[in-house]
């Protein structure tokens, strides 16, 4: 996620991670942008801690339980870190299987279908940018709807649920390319997770529409990107809700 | 300026790059003295008939030619020539696509082709032309344009002159493998990574060898020249037959993906490219001009006045002596007169050598990469000493 692609995230309480004191080296970096030493350090934030899933096929549920897995195992500073890095990642295509001896992965679906590298530095992950390709998609496929159990989370997180679960996940997917797709899916659960929008849920229903026109101020979090060039308005990527569908 | 060899020992390397092989030479046992006798396959990356030939195709082409004739001498060879394999590639297809609207006379001369094809690629656009998706089952069966059938005629002139062996140029059949056969091979031997489901490319997939992806269909579903190569020689490979592909040196990576696959298939794969001929007024390929001082009719020109068969000797001796393997050496007619000269003292020589002791040099020469490297020849036969006993042979490899 770009600095131009802010979250809006009203979140409160306290989470594990201390998700204020993240968030707040964001919203320092952002408002940094504008000047030139600032900029350099922006800069350097990007370059510094990413997320790289590998992708041989496609098992959405099991991308978002990897990736909760993944997000709740993370030691406390990196996870500052990469939060402190908009949570980038990158899709690339590759078998994970022929991979194994090559990367440490952090993460790996039971059917192998995909793996997660990192987060890492950028530099640790050029080897795997260098031999795997970017996920170049035309067309989608189809996302089915899905309630997924999840693993319950630690005791001292369960103390800082604020509703029940389960979480609704909600992803636009009109005109969303496959490969942006995954990447808002990623940065949505993973700042879910690490923001502590989803910590304590035990099941997250994921639900697919084709454009989110809805906000609720009961809405923790929504992720919003630029359009296209030739439409320019934000448009709202993905919701946490704690309730059911709050879609139009 | 003295040609590179003269004052050297037999086969030393002056400042021409030598042939470069990529992989493991073919595996023998060291106590296995004999040249290798199976069959060896020549697949080279044929020159597309788009263009005029200009000095690195006719390096490729004496080189292939030396290379061919020599090495039959002691070991069979068999030429791989099937026209289909490179004129169904995009580049050729939408070429063509874009000659027949541009409804552009066919009795044209070479020189005025070449420059069509050049101004093609100013012209091209980004998306893909929609008349060469069309085009592709016809080519693919057998279809030339009548531009390039020209272009082929005008070729078979050339080849005359220089004494070039046609070994089908104007040969056209259905590939053996489908598209989707050749991805199944590929697939079977563990080699592909297919993301179609996903709406997604197909790649070779060497990441375990720490080799990166390379795309052969995109996510539009349009394939490159690998796979079409990969059409044509993996059900060699998968018989275990002995491939010698050879390539210009631009293409050598991807040259070391098809070698990579057809080793995996079960084929033994021997590999050679060559660096193009730098010229004054041309940087990079054909497509982009600067030719034109350089084609064949002007290098002809060039040489005007000597006998056929010093022609076909001084050209092979400059352009594998010469220029040797690399792509460091610029063209110089100035030098390729000079060996016109030197070809001109071999021919006046005696062949009072003993023939079989030539052939004896040749299998050494096979032993030592599986074919006759055409520089360690050459080099061989400009050398004193031994190399009169490869004179008798001229007429059989180099005119």
């Amino acid at each position: 996620m770009s600095p131009r692609e802010p979250i809006v995230s009203p979140s409160s309480g306290s989470t594990p991670m201390s998700a204020l004191d993240a968030m707040a080296r964001r919203i320092d970096a952002c408002r940094a942008f504008a000047g030139d030493a600032e900029r350099a350090e922006l800069a350097q934030l990007e370059r510094d801690v990413q997320l790289a899933l590998v992708l041989r096929s496609l098992d959405v549920a099991a991308l978002v339980r990897g990736t909760i897995a993944l997000c709740r195992a993370l030691p406390v500073q990196l996870a500052r870190r990469w939060v402190g890095n908009f949570t980038k990642c990158v899709v690339l295509v590759g078998e994970p299987r022929k991979l194994t001896r090559r990367f440490a992965f952090s993460q790996i679906t039971d059917d192998g279908g995909a793996a997660w590298i990192g987060p890492a530095s950028a530099a640790d992950l050029e080897s795997a940018r260098r031999l795997l390709r970017p996920l170049q998609t035309r067309g989608r496929p189809s996302l089915h709807d899905a309630t997924l159990a999840i693993d319950p989370p630690p005791a001292h997180e369960a103390v800082a649920m604020q509703w029940p679960p389960p979480a609704v996940l909600t992803l636009a997917t009109e005109d969303v390319p496959l490969e942006e797709y995954l990447v808002s899916l990623l940065h949505t659960v993973a700042e879910g997770v690490l923001l502590g929008h989803l910590s304590g849920a035990s099941a997250v229903a994921l639900q697919h529409v084709p454009f989110i026109d809805y906000l609720s101020s009961s809405m923790p979090y929504a992720r919003v990107r630029k359009g296209t060039s030739s439409d320019a308005s934000l448009r709202i990527c993905s919701t946490i809700a704690p309730h059911g569908p709050h879609v139009a | 300026m003295l040609p590179p060899h003269e004052g050297r020992g037999a086969a030393s390397e002056g400042h021409a790059a030598p042939v470069v092989l990529h992989g493991s030479p073919p595996r023998r046992d060291h106590r296995d003295e004999r040249a290798p006798s199976s069959l060896l396959r020549l697949a080279p990356i044929p020159v597309t008939p788009t263009k005029p030939l200009t000095p690195s195709h006719i390096k490729g082409l004496l080189w292939l030619d030396v290379l061919e004739r020599a090495t039959q001498l002691v070991r069979p060879v068999h030429y791989e020539v099937n026209r289909t394999t490179y004129d169904i590639t995009w580049q050729t297809l939408e070429f063509w696509d874009w000659l027949g609207v541009s409804e552009v006379p066919c009795a044209e001369d070479e020189v005025s082709l070449g420059h069509r094809y050049v101004d093609y690629h100013c012209q091209r656009g980004e998306q893909p032309r929609v008349g060469a998706e069309l085009l592709r089952a016809r080519v693919e069966n057998g279809y030339i344009h009548p531009a390039s059938q020209r272009i082929l005629e005008i070729w078979k002139r050339h080849y005359a002159r220089l004494g070039l062996r046609d070994p089908g140029l104007t040969r056209a059949t259905p590939l053996p493998l489908s598209q989707g056969g050749a991805l199944e091979v590929l697939a079977s031997a563990e080699l592909l990574l297919d993301l179609r489901a996903l709406g997604g490319g197909v790649y070779l997939d060497l990441t375990e060898r720490g080799i990166a992806q390379r795309t052969l269909l995109d996510r539009d579903g349009r394939d490159n020249h690998l796979l079409c190569t990969i059409r044509q020689f993996a059900g060699l490979a998968a018989a275990g037959e002995t491939i010698a592909l050879l390539c210009d040196r631009e293409l050598r990576h991807d040259t070391s993906l098809i070698e990579h696959c057809l080793r995996r298939l079960g084929g033994e794969v021997l590999s050679l490219s060559l660096g193009r001929v730098p010229l004054p007024e041309m940087s990079g390929s054909a497509r982009h001009g600067g030719w034109e001082r350089y084609t064949f009719d002007r290098l002809f020109e060039a040489c005007g006045g000597c006998a056929a068969e010093e022609f076909r000797l001084g050209l092979r001796l400059y352009f594998i002596v010469g220029l040797g393997a690399g792509d460091a050496v610029p063209f110089s007619f100035e030098l390729l007169v000079r060996f016109l000269k030197k070809a001109r003292q071999l021919l006046a020589e005696p062949a009072s050598g003993s023939r079989d002791a030539g052939l004896e040099q040749l299998r050494r020469l096979v032993r030592h990469r599986g074919f006759v490297d055409p520089y360690r020849l050459a080099s061989l036969l400009l050398s004193p000493g031994p190399s009169r006993d490869l004179l008798p042979l001229l007429p059989e490899i180099f005119l």
